[in-house]
């Protein structure tokens, strides 16, 4: 099953408003957090899965913590994750599955969320 | 006179038979140089046998013997003598014996010796001598030689014994002095009368008093007298420091030990030349030793200092105080001491003013004026006033009676002082120890001097290694996003709508994304090398194909090669699996064909992937420009390039990353280059059989 919504948890503003503009041009539904904190908040207030788009280094609740927040709630813990990354980061601790990486090539970037979200619009 | 000794000694024989026994006689007076003669004194008559004349040079036919003929023969010297002895055999009638010389008609010295005896008449007058001769000659010749040679002997002996340098004590099982030399005199400074007249033992009594240890010298003296067969070796120590080595042996005459022969020699100065050489060396080592802990002490100031002060006390035996003056060169801070000895330094830390008040006392102004080492001499009292005060206390405590100071200058400035002292028990210091502190504390300050340094560059690189990392993480921000850009800018340009004017835009758009990239990988090689300086260089590694990966790599860069006229051969018939980072490996694969892209001169660039065993290998071939042999080594460390950075660009970090990457997975990278021939480079790596 394909979600409907990308929630994108990005911290940088520009990286947040390129994503967005190519996601939302390449017709999915895309919202956005600027923190684990607020990404939880999101997730928990709405009622459909999403696949998140995870930046790891942010602050006031970083990508590992909301990971692990999401392992932990049974609604949650089967939602999609894509962790955006700069190399070298410490990805080992969490066994994600999808890894971009920073810089991240356009193509490869919809190559990869289109196994996990339909097309909206 | 044949006749009357047939009368007097033949009697009733036969006369054939006394004829024979003349005869015999004759022979054997010849044999054995005897010669007999008898004197007549009635009749005034001499008879001299044959022999007799023989002895004397004479011929019977020519000589008639009488007794002033007789005396005027013996040798002046003894003529006076025998004329005496002959009167008064002839006046007490006497037997009588003598010696003495004549002189032949020839001028030849004869020594005779004479027996004689007289004969009296009923009144009592003598009327005969009869007398025997023998002529000794030979045998006082040979006498006299043997004692010319045993006196010769003796003296050689004597010149010999006086000319050695040792002094020579011969004495017989009796403890009775046979000899000496006045080596021996002189050496013992004992009068040769006492010796002689004296004996021995007062000898030894005489001496006893310069004697360190008199008692042991004594014991041992008796135990090799008590052992006549002993040789013996020791050595006699005197209370001024004069050191004697003692060696006996024994006198002895065939298997039979007759008495000892003592000799005693003078090696205070050898030993002591052999102390200072031993004292010396050992201080050569301390210096050597010391230069080479200073070189790797590197970071702890007051760490290298204290084992400067430990150093010192050990070597010297003594106490050693460092001091370092505080920033505002007011004053002194106690930063390190020691003392050999473990209860004296437990003192030392009581005692010693931990920061002192500089005071321009004599001794350390003159350190502070001239940079030089100094010392101070005198009594505990003299040094205690020379000292600064803070110092009282501790001087009173210890007589301190010899203290050395010496500067510890770094870039010409004085930063502190070593001073070390001795307390009254040892002998002062001397010049040789206060250049050996000199020198000592050169190197000392050379090592603060590198401390400093090396705490410097350390910073220096702390703050490289910071701005390296800041700065990478800071370029690559905005790359992101700036990365994405330009490809949705592309996407979504489509020339068809474009102006003819601004068509070229697209071109320029697609040489901005070269740049991105470009630019991208600098920036990951920057931030690669902080990681691997702060060991941050983790390895995700899971089962990957080597042969893929670089099938991948060498089709992302057929165009480059193309630009650069290079055709790229891949030889990877088989798949290679072990459990890598991909994207670390991919990284090395990057590089390593982009170097052989960049430097191989538009040549082919052979590729291949192989594996034996346990291990994987991969080989990339270019034959550009190659590596010199000084350089193949260097290309892998940071910042290196073999080639002038204004022909080629980059960091110069791709080798250094590659090999560190490599060896993260246990794996090994060499090069094979000459110049003119290209490059072979070739990573071997382990392959782990995936889990």
């Amino acid at each position: 099953m394909k979600c409907r919504k990308i929630l994108l948890v990005e911290d940088d503003e520009s990286i947040r408003d390129v994503i967005e503009f190519a996601l939302t041009h390449h017709g999915y539904s895309v919202t956005f957090a600027a923190n684990g904190e607020e990404a939880l908040r999101q997730l928990h207030d709405s009622r459909e899965p999403y696949l998140i788009l995870l930046d790891l280094m942010m602050p006031v609740m970083d990508g590992w913590e909301l990971a692990k927040h999401m392992s932990l709630d049974s609604r949650l813990d089967n939602y999609p994750i894509v962790v955006l990354t700069a190399s070298g980061e410490n990805i080992e601790s969490i066994p994600f599955k999808e890894i971009l990486k920073k810089p991240i090539d356009v193509k490869r970037l919809y190559e990869t969320v289109d196994r996990y979200a339909e097309h909206v619009g | 006179m044949l006749s009357m000794l047939v009368e007097n000694s033949v009697g009733n024989d036969s006369a054939s038979a006394v004829l024979r026994r003349l005869g015999l006689l004759a022979d054997a007076e010849s044999i054995a140089h005897f010669g007999t003669w008898e004197w007549d004194i009635n009749n005034s008559q001499i008879a001299w046998s044959d022999e007799l004349y023989r002895i004397y040079g004479l011929q019977p036919t020519d000589y008639q013997p009488t007794f002033g003929g007789y005396l005027s023969r013996i040798h002046p010297d003894d003529r006076t003598r025998v004329r005496s002895a002959m009167e008064r055999v002839l006046k007490e009638h006497i037997s009588f014996s003598h010696k003495e010389r004549i002189i032949r008609p020839d001028g030849d010295i004869r020594y005779l010796h004479s027996w004689g005896h007289a004969y009296v008449d009923k009144d009592g007058h003598t009327v005969r001598l009869v007398g025997v001769c023998h002529d000794v000659t030979e045998h006082v010749l040979l006498e006299k030689a043997a004692k010319d040679a045993e006196e010769n002997s003796i003296s050689r002996l004597r010149a010999t014994l006086e000319s050695t340098a040792d002094g020579i004590l011969v004495m017989d099982l009796s403890n009775r002095v046979i000899g000496m030399n006045q080596r021996f005199l002189d050496l013992w400074q004992v009068p040769r009368e006492l010796i002689e007249y004296e004996g021995y033992e007062t000898g030894v009594q005489f001496v006893l008093g310069q004697l360190k240890d008199p008692e042991k010298c004594v014991s041992r003296l008796r135990e090799i007298i008590a052992d006549p067969r002993c040789e013996s070796y020791d050595v006699v120590e005197f209370k001024d420091g004069r050191l004697f080595e003692r060696y006996s042996r024994p006198q002895m005459i065939g298997n039979r030990p007759v008495g000892r022969v003592f000799s005693y020699r003078d090696v205070t100065e050898k030993i002591k030349a052999a102390e200072q050489i031993r004292e010396y060396a050992a201080r050569m080592k301390v210096l050597a030793e010391a230069s080479h802990a200073f070189a790797e002490a590197r970071l702890d100031l007051k760490a290298v200092l204290s084992r400067v002060s430990r150093w010192l006390a050990e070597v010297f035996n003594d106490g050693a105080i460092i001091r370092l003056f505080t920033p505002d060169h007011a004053h002194l801070e106690t930063i390190a001491f020691h003392h050999a000895q473990n209860d004296v330094r437990k003192l030392m830390e009581r005692f010693l003013p931990k920061a002192t008040e500089f005071i321009d006392a004599q001794s350390v102004g003159a350190v502070m004026r001239t940079g030089k080492a100094s010392m101070v001499r005198g009594t505990p009292e003299e040094i205690r006033l020379r000292l600064p005060a803070t110092y009282s206390p501790f001087l009173q405590r210890y007589p301190v009676h010899s203290w050395m100071v010496s500067p510890l200058k770094v870039d010409r400035r004085v930063i502190g002082l070593i001073s070390v002292f001795r307390f009254r028990e040892a002998p002062a210091y001397g010049s040789e120890d206060l250049e050996f502190l000199q020198q000592l504390s050169d190197r000392a300050a050379l090592a603060i001097d590198n401390a400093n340094l090396y705490t410097k560059a350390q910073h220096a690189i702390e703050l490289r290694d910071d701005f390296i990392s800041i700065a990478s993480h800071e370029l690559r921000t905005p790359l992101t996003p700036l990365t994405m850009q330009l490809q949705l800018l592309r996407e979504h340009m489509k020339v068809s709508e474009l102006t003819p004017e601004a068509r070229p835009l697209l071109k320029l758009l697609e040489n901005s994304d070269e740049q991105i990239h470009r630019l991208t990988r600098l920036v990951e090689d920057m931030l690669d090398i902080s990681r691997i300086h702060t060991g941050r260089l983790n390895l995700v590694r899971a089962p990957m194909d080597l042969s893929d990966l670089t099938r991948q790599v060498i089709d992302r860069f057929t165009p480059q090669a193309k630009a650069a006229k290079c055709d790229m051969l891949l030889a990877a018939p088989h798949s290679v699996v072990g459990q890598w980072d991909a994207s670390r490996l991919e990284q090395v694969i990057v590089n390593l064909i982009s170097n052989a892209i960049k430097y191989g001169a538009g040549k082919p660039i052979e590729v291949s992937v192989s594996s034996l065993g346990d291990r994987a290998s991969l080989v990339v071939r270019d034959y550009g420009i190659g590596i010199a042999p000084e350089d193949q080594k260097r290309i892998f460390n940071r910042f290196e390039r073999a080639t002038s950075i204004r022909r080629f660009g980059g960091l110069g970090l791709g080798l250094f990353i590659s090999q560190q990457i490599v060896e993260a997975h246990g794996g090994r990278i060499f090069v094979e280059s000459a110049p003119a021939e290209g490059a072979l480079f070739r990573v071997e790596l382990g392959i782990i059989p995936s889990a």
